[in-house]
């Protein structure tokens, strides 16, 4: 049945008041419109109930799309009936939630409807629902219908990929731009990790069980594993945190991310690789929990994009992080890591410049972008103002070039404003 | 930077042209329907509101976004002008009644002035509030049907307002970027729409109807003084000295005044039972009451053979009550004029006088008290109530009167002596013939108790006689009262009361005859009840031993005073009024086939009732395939109803190529454990199933307040849209 809303308690309260003053006055017309406010109440109430019957809703929107740009979706509407639908409006979370009204569709008609959405969130948007409302025809109560929303093919439930959003920088100031922007991909190959394969081998402690190769394990006896080739330029490594999150839209996460997937963007741009580390999403995680990405090729940003868009809170604290990485053997051949974190309180002067320290007296150069959270972002896990700026300083202290990523600001300028102490 | 749309607090003004022109013609309308009303507003203030209104709407549509703190400053100030107004008006009203005038001027003055600052949606809705209170005002005041010519236009602006309102305001929605519409065939036409409409009043006055129909009249009012006025000035008789005085009689030619158009012959000294001819149909006044009943005028106790006079002409004073603006009858008259009760029923009555009537006050017996707008009112042995001026058209009085309820049994066991001052209501004409006598003796033959003999003389005439306005006058010399129930067994009410009284008072029963009005017909709309000349009547009372007297209506029965609950509907006076107006309007043909048609229904329904098993059964028997069939149909086409419950639907569907097919009895959290216990499985494929399967069961099985929002319900839906592609990687 349709939900009755705020205006039948109104029609109500005032048929009752009128039906109290029709008997004390004892005038008709008072109970004639006592009756005409039941009446639209009544009517108001029932004529919604088949106000649906027979639409049904189509999308069209792209499959991928960056984080807060603003989207065209198309929503296609149809009524298959003889009937008219009047007042009906569409609630569609795809992307952003979007209340539209369409008011009314004719028998057989088709309506069209373009919107613009800016998605908040990164990750996969599943959109193979919406909801269809209609109160007409007195605004007394309301039906409302969930509906399976197909693709412009019939498939069920388009999906779309939001990734971060991808800020334009200039020239970094802590990379050198290689000669040529062919020079990481016809580099001399060497053993590694990286995406291009180079052969067989037998296995060794340490290789992962991603990399078996079953038919040749199979036809020697021993196992074999696949060996990719080392990406010599890789001389940058990306290292992000993601242990935690706050908020529905623009959340610390999404501007940790935001920043990693310029930086890499612009590192393949100038013709170097890169290295994303995350969290791990269950794919050549190590026992840290660390998930490398190496990109050194052109459509590798497709790949880091993805990765990021698909990154969700959790994992190890940043400290544990990169104090691992110190320890452990993913920053192999890289030259400057560039660590980007929100100033959480557990990032705060005495967990994470110590790390910082350890790492900087093992790789060339380390830049710190700290992602400072403003009050609204989370009240209890946030540093505070002060403690930022003594975190800077221990940062810089600890060898950290610092590019403080300030509230309000933009990227491209909080990576230029960096400075060596 | 990436920036978010935030949505502003203040609710913008209201830009909808189509809006605002129906709230102002609906207040317009309102406006008018009050200024219509008699003497509701003066003249000055009716012509300023109706001007003022829509120029404030348009004032407010212009000014719509700016700032109106000072304009809001200025309303109050006048607002409390007309407050002012309306509180030294109120001070001065003695009745409730009398404040509804300065009342509707009061809301008259809010509307204006609210119609000068209405920028926004609410305000138009509060506007629509405030034309509501004026058209209830309007109809408070309104005595007859022909408010119809503003209730229908304003019911019809408040569907569109209703209508046109229930859209989202633009900050509400998204605004497309594009809207394409294409429908195959035909262009976009207005049918659709105006069928829509239609449908929607029509629906929604078919609904208003059933509940009006169903409405109860309760008798609950809380006036304790009920209205009283004059029109204008008030005619003063002449010479008053308590007796009736009708300036609408006609000329006496041949010493009979006969029926005119507009003045029935019984009220006046002499009740005639030679009169003839018709009265009009002309409405004499209208009558508020909770009960219909007999609007008793005067009352003759001597018949001479032809006529009735009153025996004692005696009047009283009546007396001026404490609360200083009522009259009261002195209670010795009251009591020695009415039944002592089992139980009694106390009615106001207000009379609406709509055509000049003589001197005499109307109101069901036994009238207590008088609420009129002159003084010096006579009352005299019997009850009749005489007033020093003419009822003009426009006067307004009111009467509280006691109607006993009287229990059968009581007037069954009635027996005993007549005492000697009621000889009078036993007086016989001389000349009267012995058959009369004989005939009431026969008819009462086998009567054990004097009730009854009345109830078997009523039976008696209502069987034998017949009601016939077109009969000639009576030959001369004959005794109207023989020569009717012997020779003619036709005519007037006056006859077949006079009939019964006579044949009564030859049995020893004491009777007298009474004139006034019937009760008239109830409008099913204002509730008043609608009072015509020809509506002018004669019945009798009798008297009863140790009761008092009691009316008989030989011709049409009398309303019973402790009416069934059926009574308290309007369904009764709705379907009268529409059997009337369909007697008048459709062909006789037509009738006779609908009547063909109802006789058939009637037929079925008895067949129906008499194989009333079988149909049942039937009825049964078919609700079940019928509920089968769309179970059926419903669970092929099951689709999730909520985002969680969606989410669950795709984690399950995207586990089930590795191998975690739910089983039919299987709950999510069983599901849910057997994907925990498959170590196969990624920690984020677990780890994002844990939240849609979580999400899943808050939504469907928490409580209210731990439902999921809509935000949760969407990460869920991401997560399980991630477990897909996730599996699908795989």
């Amino acid at each position: 049945m349709p939900r009755l809303r705020k205006r039948a308690a109104s029609l109500l309260a005032g048929a009752i008041l009128l039906f109290f003053l029709a008997t004390n006055v004892q005038s008709g017309w008072l109970y004639v419109f006592s009756a005409l406010l039941l009446g639209a109440l009544l009517a108001g109430w029932l004529m919604p109930i088949g106000g649906l019957r027979g639409l049904d809703v189509t999308r069209h929107a792209p499959e991928r799309v960056h984080q807060g740009d603003g989207t065209p979706v198309d929503l296609v509407v149809s009524n298959h009936t003889r009937g008219t639908r009047r007042g009906v409006r569409v609630r569609d979370p795809h992307l952003e939630v979007a209340d539209i009204w369409l008011g009314t569709i004719r028998g057989g008609e088709q309506v069209t409807v373009t919107t613009l959405r800016t998605p908040p969130r990164r990750g996969v948007h599943a959109g193979d629902l919406a909801a269809l409302g209609s109160n007409a025809p007195f605004g007394v109560a309301e039906r409302r219908r969930t509906v399976a929303v197909d693709g412009p093919d019939g498939s069920r439930g388009p999906s779309t990929l939001v990734l971060p959003t991808l800020v334009p920088l200039g020239p970094l100031p802590f990379i050198e731009p290689s000669a040529t922007t062919n020079h990481a991909i016809h580099s001399a190959p060497r053993r590694g990790h990286g995406p291009e394969y180079l052969g067989i081998r037998e296995y060794r402690s340490g290789d992962s069980m991603r990399h078996v190769h079953w038919p040749s394990t199979a036809r020697t006896g021993s196992v074999m594993v696949r060996e990719f080739e080392q990406e010599q330029t890789r001389r940058l490594a990306v290292v992000v945190d993601a242990a935690r999150d706050d908020g529905q839209a623009w959340t610390p996460l999404d501007r940790v991310c935001c920043a990693a997937a310029s930086v890499c963007s612009t590192v393949l741009a100038q013709g170097n690789g890169a290295l994303l580390i995350t969290p791990g999403d269950g794919h050549g995680t190590d026992a840290e929990g660390l998930s490398g990405l190496d990109v050194s090729y052109r459509g590798a940003q497709d790949e880091i994009l993805e990765r990021l868009a698909l990154l969700e809170p959790g994992g190890p604290s940043f400290p544990d992080v990169v104090n691992s990485l110190v320890a452990g053997p993913e920053l192999r051949g890289v030259e400057t890591a560039v660590l980007i974190f929100p100033t959480w309180r557990q990032n705060g002067a005495e967990a994470l410049p110590p790390a910082v320290q350890q790492l900087a007296e093992r790789i060339l150069r380390v830049v710190a972008v700290p992602v400072v959270l403003a009050r609204e972002d989370s009240k209890h896990h946030a540093l505070e103002a002060a403690d930022v700026a003594g975190l800077e300083q221990r940062l810089r202290a600890a060898g950290a070039v610092v590019y403080p990523w300030m509230p309000g600001h933009e990227l491209e300028a909080a990576l230029a404003s960096g400075r060596v102490t | 930077m990436v920036k978010f749309r935030i949505k502003g607090r203040a609710t913008p003004a209201e830009d909808s042209i189509a809006l605002r022109v129906v709230v102002a013609v609906a207040v317009e309308v309102a406006i008018v329907a009050v200024v219509s009303q008699p003497q509701a507003v003066a003249p000055l203030t009716a012509i300023a509101a109706v001007i003022l209104a829509p120029a404030g709407y348009l004032f407010s549509y212009r000014r719509r976004s700016r700032s109106s703190v000072p304009l809001k400053v200025l309303l109050s100030f006048a607002l409390l002008a007309a407050l002012g107004q309306f509180m030294g008006s109120a001070s001065s009203a003695v009745s409730v009644d009398q404040t509804r005038l300065p009342l509707a001027t009061l809301f008259l003055w809010v509307q204006v002035l609210h119609a000068f600052d209405v920028p926004r949606r609410r305000d138009l809705a509060f506007s629509m509030v405030s034309s509501l209170i004026l058209m209830a005002e309007a109809a408070s005041l309104s005595l007859s049907s022909s408010f119809l010519v503003f209730l229908v236009p304003w019911m019809a602006l408040s569907g569109a307002w209703l209508s046109l309102s229930a859209r989202p305001r633009p900050d509400q929605v998204v605004t497309p970027v594009a809207i394409r519409r294409t429908m195959p065939g035909a262009g976009r036409g207005l049918r659709a729409p105006m069928v829509s409409a239609l449908t929607s009043s029509v629906v929604a006055v078919l609904a208003a109807s059933l509940v009006f129909l169903a409405m109860p009249r309760l008798p609950g009012t809380f006036v304790r003084t009920p209205p009283f006025s004059l029109a204008g000035r008030a005619a003063q008789l002449s010479s008053f000295d308590g007796g009736v005085q009708n300036p609408g009689l006609a000329d006496p030619g041949d010493g009979v005044v006969d029926f005119s158009a507009d003045g029935y012959p019984g009220f006046s000294d002499v009740l005639d039972l030679r009169a003839r001819g018709r009265l009009s149909d002309e409405l004499v006044f209208r009558v508020r009451a909770p009960h219909a009943a007999l609007w008793r005028a005067e009352v003759f106790d001597t018949y001479d053979g032809s006529t009735w006079t009153m025996g004692d002409e005696t009047t009283v004073d009546l007396r001026a009550t404490t609360d200083g603006v009522s009259m009261q009858v002195p209670f010795p008259i009251v009591k020695r004029n009415m039944a002592v009760p089992d139980a009694e029923v106390r009615m106001t009555q207000t009379f609406y006088l709509e055509e000049p009537q003589p001197n005499v006050l109307f109101g069901a017996s036994a009238v207590t008290q008088v609420y009129f707008p002159a003084g010096g009112l006579k009352v005299d042995r019997a009850g009749s109530i005489r007033s020093p001026i003419l009822l003009d058209e426009g006067l307004v009085y009111s009467v509280d009167s006691i109607l006993p309820v009287l229990d059968t049994e009581r007037l069954e066991a009635a027996s005993g002596e007549v005492p000697g001052r009621l000889a009078p209501y036993l007086q016989l004409p001389e000349g009267l013939p012995d058959r009369v006598g004989a005939l009431a003796n026969s008819i009462t033959t086998s009567a054990g108790s004097t009730h009854a003999q009345v109830l078997a003389v009523q039976s008696w005439l209502r069987a034998n006689t017949r009601y016939n306005l077109d009969i000639p006058r009576d030959p001369e010399g004959v005794d109207a009262v023989d020569h009717f129930l012997f020779e003619t067994r036709e005519g007037f009410c006056e006859q077949i009361a006079s009939s019964m009284a006579i044949m009564l008072r030859t049995l020893g029963i004491p009777t007298r005859v009474v004139t006034g009005y019937g009760p008239g017909e109830r409008n099913p709309f204002t509730g008043y009840f609608e009072v015509k000349q020809s509506d002018a009547h004669a019945w009798l009372e009798v008297w009863y031993p140790g009761v008092g007297w009691v009316q008989y209506d030989p011709t049409f029965g009398v309303p019973q005073v402790a009416s069934g609950f059926g009574s308290r509907f309007m369904a009764g006076p709705v379907f009268a009024a529409v059997g009337r107006f369909f007697a008048q309007v459709v062909p006789e043909p037509v009738k006779r086939a609908i009547g063909t048609m109802v006789r058939t229904v009637g037929s079925v329904g008895r067949l129906a009732l008499s194989a009333w098993p079988w149909v049942v059964a039937l009825a049964v028997l078919g609700a079940t395939v019928a509920w089968v069939g769309r179970r059926r149909r419903s669970d092929r086409r099951h689709e999730p109803d909520t985002i969680g419950e969606a989410a669950f639907v795709e984690l399950v569907q995207a586990l089930a190529p590795l191998g975690h097919v739910r089983g039919p009895s299987e709950t999510a959290a069983e599901f849910l454990q057997g994907v925990e216990a498959d170590e196969a499985l990624d920690d984020d494929v677990v780890g994002a199933s844990e939240l849609v399967v979580r999400t899943y069961e808050r939504e469907r099985f928490g409580s209210p307040r731990a439902k999921p929002t809509e935000a949760e319900a969407l990460r869920a839906r991401a997560a399980a849209a991630q477990v897909r592609h996730l599996v699908g990687r795989h």
